[in-house]
């Protein structure tokens, strides 16, 4: 190749990527410039004048109780959801690596929901639980029990919310470890029959560890998505009963909308960022992946 | 006990069947006295050289020679000196530290090979371990499998394609093709004694000869005509080559069963050669005879020069022959 068209090679790539740079630039890296200015301020989310505050946003946010408990909350999804989506994603997978009739149909339902906005899985979820027509409660109706108002209790919400959750991205992590399982080779299954290794053995000697890079890529996934959690809360308790079921998504929202804090939703927005900046490094060390490459 | 076959033979079927990683749909497989179809593969005292090695990549060499011993309980200080024993047999004492990735397909293939030694079992199955190493690999692992089977005394079962191995490696040999038993028997019977067409041609490089004759019989003993040439049949088979008197037959004759001869007798076959591949001590001559392709081993000190024209004249050491059947390819001349 000519130095002249290595050059013009060089620009090509350049073009190609320029549009992705452009939109990139329009949609994420402005707008997070933006709000980290905004968190400075105590702009009202619409007014043209607004005051530069300095840090006080961020120090009131750590007093704030109900920053407190939507932090808190906002831990329990992650974690809650990642935990439920690995057991049960992996049980799926395991379950759906095995031969049986109607394997791809099963494999479909598990994952259909995936492809259901969330807002339309709270929606939905909402409908099966409230107190007044709720299918649930016309269920237990018909065997005699009194209606339950199933989302009033803030633990039960957060709860459900983790359930709901958890049931709407199994899926995903099906299709990882799905991936990973059949991506181990069946001679060491063999190898290991021969070395007396038994079932329960097996999975833990030979296709837990071999997962490992499955469970990263899981387990990433799951927890940013949990830590971001924002549809199904908004549609199935909008944070509610009271602040109870707020995550800090939910609550960067209401404060900015409903209570017109611009400034201070934003500064929520940059900490919850730094947040599951910080928590998505640890897992990718925790995890070196070159730890589990064979 | 080597199994040879070409792809698709059922070979290392047959020997996974014996390890019970593939079950038996008919028959009986016994390992010493015990018939074992129904025994799980961990209770049939075997041990198993994969082809791919087999060894668990997220394990050191030390966990995956230990692993089968771990899986059946055995005291800690005698896994420790299992693997260690075998290891410094195998050489591979500095590796056990190592994971599999960072070792070569040789080390592998001892690791593989101490996996299969620690746990002592009654019968190793080996499933084409050398077919991933280079050639000079392959010579030196083949001769390490042999000593180890020499000082181990147990019963190797030993799965290739590769009919070089499969000679210097067995005591016998089970020849197969498309499922079926072709033959049994020790090496040097094979090579000497093929039961069947495809036996002889199986076993031998270059393989052997094949040419369409036609029995007739002259003066009251049979020979074989093929086109001009008429070739005389030895004693010991004229009574029974005289039964397909009129009748075609296959002739089976080892490239180093052709010699050049100066006589313009009737045994004298003209061929034109086609290629010379000059070895040490011997030439292959690949020539055209009345249509048929064949392959002479010729001795002859290359170094000294030798004098093949385009044209030789060939015969065949016809005690050395074999006639086979053209409708069952059975050997009739043993």
């Amino acid at each position: 190749m000519n130095k002249y068209s290595k050059f013009a090679r060089q620009h090509m790539v350049n073009l190609l990527y320029l549009p992705a740079l452009i939109m990139f630039s329009i949609f994420v890296l402005y707008p997070f410039v933006k709000g980290i200015s905004l968190s400075f301020t105590d702009w009202n989310g619409f007014s043209q004048n607004f005051n530069y505050v300095g840090f006080r946003n961020y120090s009131e946010l750590f007093q704030d109780v109900n920053v407190r408990k939507a932090f808190t909350n906002t831990l329990v999804y992650g974690f809650g959801s990642t935990l439920l989506q690995q057991c049960f994603g992996l049980g799926y997978a395991l379950l759906l690596n095995q031969s049986f009739a109607m394997r791809k149909f099963a494999r479909t339902v598990i994952y259909m929901p995936v492809m259901i906005a969330g807002v339309i899985m709270g929606y939905m979820t909402y409908f099966l639980l409230q107190y007044n027509n709720g299918t649930l409660n016309d269920v237990i109706s018909l065997f005699g029990f009194a209606p339950v108002d199933w989302l009033a209790d803030g633990n039960r919400a957060v709860a459900i919310i983790i359930v709901i959750n958890s049931l709407q991205f199994v899926g995903i992590s099906m299709v990882i470890y799905l991936a990973g399982l059949q991506n181990i080779p069946k001679s060491f299954y063999e190898a290991s029959d021969i070395d007396g290794a038994g079932k329960i053995n097996q999975f833990f000697h030979i296709t837990l560890p071999l997962l490992k890079p499955a469970v990263i890529t899981s387990v990433t996934i799951n927890l940013i998505g949990g830590l971001k959690l924002f549809d199904q809360i908004k549609a199935l308790t909008n944070g509610g009963p009271g602040y109870e079921s707020h995550s800090m998504s939910t609550l960067i929202d209401a404060t900015y909308f409903r209570s017109q804090q611009a400034g201070y939703s934003a500064a929520m927005g940059i900490v919850l960022f730094l947040f599951i900046l910080v928590v998505s490094l640890i897992i990718l060390r925790m995890f070196d992946k070159r730890r589990f490459e064979y | 006990m080597v199994l040879v076959g070409p792809s698709g033979c059922a070979k290392s079927t047959t020997l996974r069947m014996i390890a019970g990683l593939e079950e038996a749909a008919g028959g009986t497989i016994e390992i010493g006295d015990k018939v074992v179809n129904d025994t799980p593969a961990k209770d049939r005292g075997i041990a198993m050289v994969f082809q791919n090695y087999a060894l668990y990549p997220h394990m050191t060499v030390y966990e995956n020679m230990a692993f089968g011993l771990k899986m059946r309980k055995f005291p800690k200080e005698e896994v420790d000196a299992r693997v260690r024993d075998a290891a410094e047999k195998l050489e591979i004492t500095e590796l056990l530290d190592r994971k599999p990735k960072e070792m070569s397909g040789g080390q592998r293939q001892r690791v593989a090979l101490g996996r299969a030694m620690v746990r002592q079992p009654e019968v190793f199955l080996f499933d084409e371990p050398l077919s991933n190493l280079d050639a000079k690999l392959r010579v030196s692992m083949r001769v390490r499998i042999s000593q180890l089977h020499k000082q181990m005394g147990s019963t190797m079962i030993y799965v290739t394609h590769d009919q070089t191995e499969a000679m210097t490696m067995g005591d016998r040999i089970t020849v197969l093709k498309d499922g079926k038993i072709m033959q049994v028997d020790t090496p040097l019977n094979l090579y000497n004694r093929p039961a069947n067409k495809f036996v002889a041609g199986f076993i031998g490089s270059p393989m052997m000869n094949f040419v369409d004759v036609t029995v007739a019989v002259r003066d009251g003993a049979a020979v074989l005509k093929i086109g001009d040439n008429v070739l005389s049949v030895p004693e010991r088979l004229q009574e029974t080559v005289k039964q397909y008197a009129g009748k075609p037959l296959v002739l089976g004759v080892r490239p180093e069963h052709i010699k050049l001869t100066g006589s313009g007798g009737e045994d004298a076959l003209p061929g034109d050669i086609l290629v010379k591949e000059e070895m040490r001590n011997e030439v292959i001559v690949y020539f055209d005879y009345a249509g048929n392709r064949l392959t002479a081993r010729i001795a002859m000190d290359t170094e000294e020069g030798h004098t093949l024209n385009d044209s030789e004249r060939f015969t065949f050491d016809m005690s050395r022959c074999h006639l086979f059947d053209t409708e069952t390819e059975v050997n009739i001349a043993l």
